[in-house]
């Protein structure tokens, strides 16, 4: 390798810090990003016995900070970098992954991950230069919302300081909190941000210096300028460009596939629509070496929103106004929310007080679909742990303060409300991908978009390996997709790069494990095959298995909301589908077959003595 | 038969706006509905050959031998179901 990742430890309980790198035996195995996090994660939590003796707030939980292996080099979108911990949201592996311009400025300031351990006697931040960290003060900064902090941090350290930090709801150990860099970029999944404010660390800043170091400058560059003249002519790149992620809400909206009410009905308003953002937008902004960009500059003070914020800020709270939508937005992600959490919280929490669960005892007031004065409120209240948003604070776990049925209604998997705002009934794969998911209900792990392109019989079997099922409908071959999906997922969230341009999300073209090899070769030397590469993949999801695993979970826990199971969707093209419980178990068999793993879901015993056998090097 | 079409993301960009109202023959197909929209915007053609749309009238996904009756409302759709990334 041209460059060893340089790797520091630190303890803020102790001031102790340890710059030190990755075996490159371990690089080889992980790359970066999420997988090598996840390599990390699991020795961390196991040096000191059982796991689940370590709370997520525990100043022994890790939370890990690591960038992607392309990230910050001119290879396209490369922005990405991953945070792992214990999640306080779920109680199980914790992960997001986060674009914007921070991990390159880590890695510009000489850092390719940092495992953040024990608590700060004070609140406190890290400051990144020149291959030197410094434990520094937040007075002055506690307190603060996200661009305040941030713009803080360039006062302190000048206009070049790049930093990622925790809002009023990290502070708070807010189960749903995010760490955020800039305006609206989140690594939102899983309360990262509470484990961040658990170990009073209030910001990460960094100070980029050189440009990172490549094996062949030139053949990069020659990459770089054939895969972005390849890109551009995508047209799902062209489009992403102009609408960005709005453009799927009318999509699923005229199929009946967007999660309303607390996915008690299907559609909902066509005032949601993409169009509609236009008022609002002024341009459309992008990562570090993105050629997409996908994200909207709004008038109203922020960025965004995402298609996930319109369906769960939107339809799924019965919102149907785009200003209020955007404006909603703009304050989760300035307090340091994550937005599909919240949004499916106060969903769920809505539905319960329709049906007479909850009362104004608890709520402090009705809660209703569409009272948009009532969930800005709420929201604060929830940020702040105030009256009845102190107890939806808790996220899933506010189950404990409401009836047994309560359960019944909340849309999460594993613990996690689910990430985006498309109900899975219809779509078969779907349903099983959120079922599977390594840190619970979410999409970004392994959505088989190209379900629903209806490509050709020959074009299916020479993506996925082997004829298939072309049917989105049906259960059958869904094992198959998935892992598929899984796999290479891992890969671009361990070389950090975006899945808008990653082969399978939206396209059958784009980046896939060929263009990725190319890539490494040139910015690292390390040699992959497309099948070493996905290999990657592989390793990278037997970890994540063995990390859950650690944590009692069983295949009873790759499992969907009674919801989806029980109620058939209400309306339009979808109609009538749910999920088939007998069915459901034959896909996951599949899936496991897959996998390589046994009946039950478990990774055998050899594949884990392989991975235990890595040496970490902590 | 009058017909009301709607153009969704990225389709409507070839043609300049979102919503049509056709004029069709009595006892048209949703495939001579869109033999008529390559005929009156050319541009059509590439976008349908390279994405081929979901087609629905009124809730439910057609068919191109679907017939159409007076007063019916089409809706172009680009075949898609991602999610977010920015958000994660």
């Amino acid at each position: 390798m041209t460059t060893t990742p340089t790797l520091a430890i630190i303890n803020l309980t102790s001031g102790e810090i340890k710059i030190t790198s990755t075996p490159e035996e371990l690089t080889r195995a992980y790359l970066g990003g999420r997988g090598m996090n996840m390599a990390y994660l699991r020795h961390t939590l196991r040096a000191h016995g059982d796991p689940r003796d370590i709370d997520p707030f525990d100043a022994r939980n890790p939370l890990i900070i690591g960038a992607g292996l392309l990230t910050g080099t001119i290879a396209p979108n490369a922005a990405r970098f991953n945070v792992s911990a214990r999640s306080p949201e779920s109680g199980i592996l914790g992960d997001a992954n986060c674009g914007g311009f921070f991990a390159a400025a880590m890695r510009k300031a000489g850092f390719d991950r940092l495992v953040i351990l024990g608590r700060a006697e004070k609140p406190s931040y890290l400051l990144l230069e020149d291959g030197k960290i410094s434990v520094l003060p937040a007075e002055g900064l506690w307190g603060m919302k996200i661009i305040e902090a941030q713009d803080q941090l360039k006062v302190r350290h000048g206009a070049g300081t790049v930093s990622a930090v925790i809002g009023p709801p990290g502070e708070n150990l807010v189960r749903m909190a995010a760490i955020m860099t800039g305006k609206k970029n989140a690594a939102g999944r899983g309360g990262m941000g509470a484990v961040m404010g658990s170990k009073n660390l209030k910001a990460i800043a960094a100070h980029a210096g050189e440009t990172i170091e490549v094996a062949q400058k030139d053949a990069l560059r020659a990459l770089r300028v054939k895969q972005q003249s390849d890109l551009k002519n995508s047209r799902i790149v062209q489009v992403l460009g102009k609408v960005g992620t709005p453009l799927l809400y009318e999509v699923s909206n005229r199929l009946g596939a967007i999660r309303t009410r607390n996915s008690q009905d299907n559609f909902f308003e066509d005032t949601l629509n993409a169009e509609e953002i236009e008022k609002f937008s002024d341009k459309m902004l992008a990562c570090t070496s993105c050629v997409v960009h996908c994200r909207h500059r709004n008038t109203l003070g922020g960025e965004g929103p995402e298609y996930s914020t319109i369906g769960l800020l939107g339809a799924n709270i019965g919102i149907a106004s785009m200003e209020q939508v955007i404006t909603l937005n703009n304050l989760v992600n300035d307090l340091g929310l994550d937005a599909s959490s919240i949004g499916t919280i106060i969903g769920w929490a809505m539905e319960l007080y329709q049906r007479g669960l909850i009362g104004d005892d608890l709520t402090g007031g009705p809660l209703r679909w569409g009272d948009y004065e009532t969930v800005y409120a709420l929201i604060e209240d929830i940020a702040y742990r105030r009256g009845f948003g102190d107890k939806l604070a808790e996220s899933t776990q506010a189950a404990r303060f409401f009836p047994p049925e309560a359960r019944d209604y909340l849309i999460a998997v594993k613990n996690l409300p689910q990430s985006d705002p498309h109900d899975v009934r219809y779509f078969k794969g779907f349903a099983l991908g959120i079922a599977v998911a390594s840190r619970g209900a979410d999409h970004l792990r392994n959505r088989p978009t190209l379900e629903v392109f209806k490509l050709p019989d020959e074009v299916r079997a020479k993506i996925y390996g082997r004829a298939n099922d072309p049917d989105p409908t049906g259960y059958k071959d869904k094992g198959l997709i998935i892992a598929w999906g899984d796999d290479i997922f891992a890969v671009t969230d361990s070389l950090g790069i975006c899945k808008f341009v990653t082969r399978g999300f939206n396209s059958p073209h784009l980046l896939g494990y060929e263009e990725f090899c190319d890539l490494i070769g040139a910015a690292t030397g390390l040699e992959y095959t497309p099948e070493t590469l996905r290999a990657v993949g592989r390793r990278v999801l037997d970890t994540e298995r063995l990390i859950n695993a650690d944590f009692g979970l069983t295949r009873a826990d790759d499992t969907l909301p009674k919801r989806y199971f029980d109620d058939p969707m209400p309306a339009r093209q979808t109609k009538g589908h749910h999920i088939d419980r007998e069915q459901f178990q034959n896909m996951l068999d599949e899936y496991y077959v897959e996998r390589g793993w046994d009946r039950e879901g478990r990774v055998p015993a050899e594949r884990q003595e392989e991975i235990e056998g890595l040496v970490v090097g902590l | 038969m009058q017909i009301t079409v709607r153009l969704a993301e990225p389709f409507w960009r070839s043609v300049g706006q979102r919503n049509l109202e056709l004029e069709l023959a009595e006892g048209a197909r949703v495939a001579d509905l869109l033999t008529v929209l390559h005929q009156r915007y050319p541009a059509l053609v590439k976008e349908f050959t390279e994405t081929p749309p979901h087609v629905f009238v009124g809730e439910r996904e057609v068919t191109p031998e679907t017939p159409l009756t007076d007063g019916g409302r089409v809706h172009l759709v680009w075949p898609i179901a991602g999610g977010s990334t920015q958000d994660d």
